[in-house]
């Protein structure tokens, strides 16, 4: 089924074809979501905000672009939100704050590994500029092409480009300082 | 070749995007630098976390609690389209109204205008009878 005759049937109030787009399109959300703030409880709050918003917005959208991408545009502005906030919240995981793990235990090693990378990443994404953050995310959790993140960012290809190089770099140098302070 | 050389090259490795002399180069300095050693395993232990949260499928009970929560907001547009079509014909009436006001003044107007200038000119008239009448009188 096309796009354009899933919104059809929606918006003639097809419940079925509700649960069709919700089916399609959830994990993508989901793992766009994922990917700005890296816990799965908020990143399920973040999805089924998303589809909250797609019903209220349906009105404006008038089907030029694929609903992947109205999906992912409304996912990026949601999430980015929620980083926002927070940040404003000042939540962080210090590495003061986790438990020493027993000496034997492999399991609670590599859960504890994973937590501080957890921690250093969710740190050192938010510091990109905003449209650095969602160019990575896109690229990285998605693996989108420049062509279609630069219709979600609704930028040019070359712009893209760019913006996931210094994503990167910027990336590695926050890293690099966060371990550096931190773990090292 | 220098730490910060090294770092700088680090997404490169990562890609694959380096010649086999640059790589080479490049990995033997991470043998004998454990500082270049140890950033370029954290790094890569970042990319496969990343890698790691990419994969986590979304929870079941999600579609579920997403339609759940659908339908309220179907009401919610339901009662939106139905103020916006009320607000179009109140508007409408509003419209109405304000045209039908419009007649009636403008009616009022010119027929108070009307009887104001038939007035005038009966005063005229009645004017030019006192002249006509003060003529008469004169010749008398």
């Amino acid at each position: 089924m096309t796009d354009k005759e899933l919104l059809k049937r929606i918006r003639q109030n097809d419940p079925p074809a509700n649960r069709e787009l919700v089916n399609a399109y959830q994990q993508l959300v989901y793992t766009t979501s994922m990917g700005f703030v890296h816990n799965s409880h908020d990143a399920a709050d973040i999805t089924q905000e998303v589809f909250i918003k797609f019903f209220e917005s349906l009105d404006s959208f008038r089907g030029d672009a694929k609903i992947s991408t109205w999906l992912y545009r409304i996912t990026v502005n949601v999430s980015l939100n929620m980083v926002r906030n927070e940040r404003k919240r000042k939540y962080s995981l210090e590495i003061k704050d986790i438990d020493i793990p027993a000496a034997n235990d492999t399991n609670y090693d590599k859960e504890l590994e994973n937590e501080q990378i957890k921690n250093a990443l969710s740190q050192a994404l938010a510091k990109l500029p905003k449209r650095q953050q969602s160019v990575f995310v896109l690229s990285r959790y998605n693996d989108m092409s420049y062509h279609e993140i630069a219709a979600v960012e609704n930028i040019s290809v070359s712009a893209v480009e760019s913006l996931l190089y210094r994503a990167r770099r910027n990336l590695q140098k926050y890293l690099k300082n966060f371990y550096e302070k931190n773990y090292k | 070749m220098k730490c910060a050389e090294v770092q700088n090259k680090f997404i490169a490795l990562q890609d694959g995007m380096l010649n086999p002399v640059e790589k080479h180069k490049i990995e033997e300095h991470l043998q004998t630098c454990n500082k270049c050693q140890w950033l370029y395993a954290m790094l890569t232990k970042t990319d496969q976390y990343m890698a790691y949260e990419k994969q986590q499928r979304s929870p079941d009970f999600l579609a579920n609690r997403i339609l759940a929560s659908l339908p309220t907001h179907a009401a919610k547009q339901s009662i939106n389209l139905q103020l916006t079509r009320l607000q179009k014909i109140a508007a409408l009436l509003l419209v109405a109204i304000g045209l039908a006001s419009g007649w009636l003044l403008g009616n009022m107007v010119y027929t108070t205008d009307h009887s104001f200038s038939t007035s005038v000119t009966d005063e005229f008239n009645l004017g030019s009878d006192i002249g006509a009448f003060e003529a008469f009188l004169l010749n008398q």
